[in-house]
């Protein structure tokens, strides 16, 4: 009896024992990962600060600055126009055949139908596939570049001639990614709407001439239109430039790491571009999904 | 003896030593690799106008010990000084002002491949603010300066890339890009491994012209022609002795 009530007891504290530990191993892996993600968006916010700041100085911008600024700007900009042209395209009249499909569906008229197009347009879809373009094209070249400089012990010559890195290579970098995805949003906004209405007409599924559909575009237009656009525009391309340049400037290790931090670099600028996008969305219209804040 | 008394003793000698120029006070430094050069509470001085060489053997790697010496790594203990100034804090600013001053010569990875040659030496002028004439005729000076016969060579190097340069034509491109702009320190890891011979007195006139104008010069010489050359007197020799700095060198025979 004795001998069984011990065995019990012995048991039940062994129990309890491995219970508690799981709860400590669950506890510190929870708060490891809290951490660990606490600091990866302080850094992230702190090389935004940081560039925003440094381009606030005007001795920031040397001549070799605005050499690499300008560089930066031409390809992933300039050189990007055919890309958002396409994307913009190939969407724009995915989005018109379903409004036209919904149009005959539901028997709405264009007026009802063009503000709710131009709003999603301008507000979510194009600020999100310049993103998208900027982040293929530009941003994983940017970490790939970064982690290759630092990998071959570029980033340490630039240190000794006297240049700050972060001055020379991430600042004018995640400028030029904000300013980018601005200018690339635009031409992705207005390509998508000339190209959804010239489909549409031609398909006989818009049934109002062009000054027609522009002018009930254009008197929808809202002043929360253009700061919605603004904010997302540049609030994640600044998130997309700085977690490019910081995957590859806080890169480790030799050459053959460099294709695995490029990839990690894109995926992560893709996550945060998509919760940033998300973000704003609930703070502008001051809800999430059908429940109101407030 | 009374305070008026006369005295027969000749006043001590009355010399200005040199300003110093990199000063290190009881360093310890380990290096990260096998071949790094290390530090044992290594105390002294770099003035003006000196050339220490230092004589590497095969296996030395300088790079992160001069990295160490310019602020980019610390050292494991004691205190580095360039120009009576340290590399601690977080004045950023003055630290990348200080390494303007210096000029060095890399062993190892020493370019930015996306950039030219003429536009990598012109970097660092044109960002410290040099216009860009007058970082032209510096560096012109200076290629026809250390260039001898390499001339033509050098100058179509220029317009390319680092990747498809000849190391010899490397070599004196990182010359004239560590002596372009009169550096106060001139820090010369290995700088001759890849320099043809015909060119050693062209670089022992340039070095000796700027120690004469005031540049302290530390070089790191690694090979038997290296040891041999002909500076201007005094020269010193720091060794390394099982890995570790010393300062009590003696050139080799």
């Amino acid at each position: 009896m004795f001998r069984s009530s011990v065995q019990t007891l012995h048991l039940v504290r062994l129990a309890v024992a491995r219970a508690t530990g799981w709860v400590w191993h669950w506890t510190g892996s929870v708060g490891e990962l809290f951490f660990d993600r606490f600091g990866r968006l302080s850094a992230i916010a702190s090389v935004l600060w940081a560039s925003l700041a440094l381009a606030s100085h005007p001795r920031s911008w040397t001549y070799a600055v605005r050499n690499v600024f300008s560089k930066q700007v031409l390809f992933t900009a300039v050189d990007a126009i055919p890309a958002a042209l396409r994307f913009g395209g190939a969407v724009g009249v995915l989005l018109i055949v379903q409004a036209a499909m919904w149009i005959d569906a539901a028997g709405v008229s264009t007026d009802v139908i063009a503000p709710i197009l131009w709003r999603s347009i301008v507000r979510e879809i194009a600020p999100m596939l310049a993103c998208l373009v900027v982040i293929g094209r530009s941003g994983i070249a940017i970490s790939t570049e970064l982690a290759t400089m630092r990998a071959n012990g570029e980033v340490e010559v630039i240190d000794s001639l006297g240049i700050d890195p972060m001055t020379f290579l991430v600042m004018p970098r995640v400028l030029a990614v904000m300013i980018s995805v601005f200018c690339l949003a635009i031409i992705t906004a207005v390509t998508m709407v000339v190209t959804g209405y010239a489909v549409g007409f031609m398909m006989d599924a818009i049934h109002t001439s062009w000054n027609e559909f522009y002018g009930e575009i254009a008197s929808n237009f809202e002043l929360s239109d253009l700061t919605f656009f603004l904010s997302k525009t540049m609030v994640a391309g600044g998130f997309a430039g700085a977690i490019c340049c910081l995957e590859g400037i806080n890169a480790r290790g030799s050459m053959t790491d460099v294709p695995r931090i490029a990839s990690r670099a894109g995926i992560r600028a893709l996550t945060a571009v998509f919760a940033v996008s998300a973000i704003l969305s609930i703070l502008f219209y001051n809800k999430i999904l059908v429940f109101q804040f407030g | 003896m009374t305070g008026n008394a006369p005295t027969t003793e000749t006043p001590p000698p009355q010399w200005e030593l040199a300003a110093p120029i990199l000063e290190f006070h009881q360093v310890s430094f380990k290096g990260t690799g096998e071949t790094s050069i290390r530090m044992n509470k290594f105390s002294a001085t770099i003035r003006t106008g000196e050339l220490v060489e230092v004589e590497l053997e095969r296996q030395h790697n300088p790079r992160d010990l001069v990295s160490m010496m310019l602020g980019l790594n610390p050292p494991d203990a004691g205190e580095v000084l360039y120009s009576q100034q340290d590399w601690l804090g977080i004045d950023y600013a003055r630290h990348f002002q200080m390494r303007s001053e210096i000029g060095r010569v890399f062993a190892g990875s020493a370019w930015i491949q996306s950039l030219t040659l003429r536009d990598n030496i012109h970097l660092a002028m044109r960002h410290h603010g040099v216009t860009e004439t007058d970082a032209e005729e510096k560096v012109e000076h200076w290629i026809q300066r250390l260039s001898g016969h390499q001339l033509a060579k050098v100058k179509w190097a220029l317009k390319k890339r680092p990747s498809v340069v000849e190391p010899s034509v490397l070599a004196l491109c990182q010359l004239i890009r560590a002596m372009a702009n009169h550096p106060r320190l001139l820090i010369l890891e290995r700088p001759l491994r890849f320099m043809l011979e015909s060119l050693y007195d062209n670089f022992v006139s340039a070095v000796d012209d700027l120690r004469a104008s005031g540049t302290a010069v530390l070089f790191f010489a690694g090979g038997r022609d290296e040891y041999r050359l002909e500076f201007r007197s005094p020269v010193i020799s720091w060794r390394i002795i099982n890995g570790t700095m010393n300062t009590n060198g003696r050139r080799r025979p």
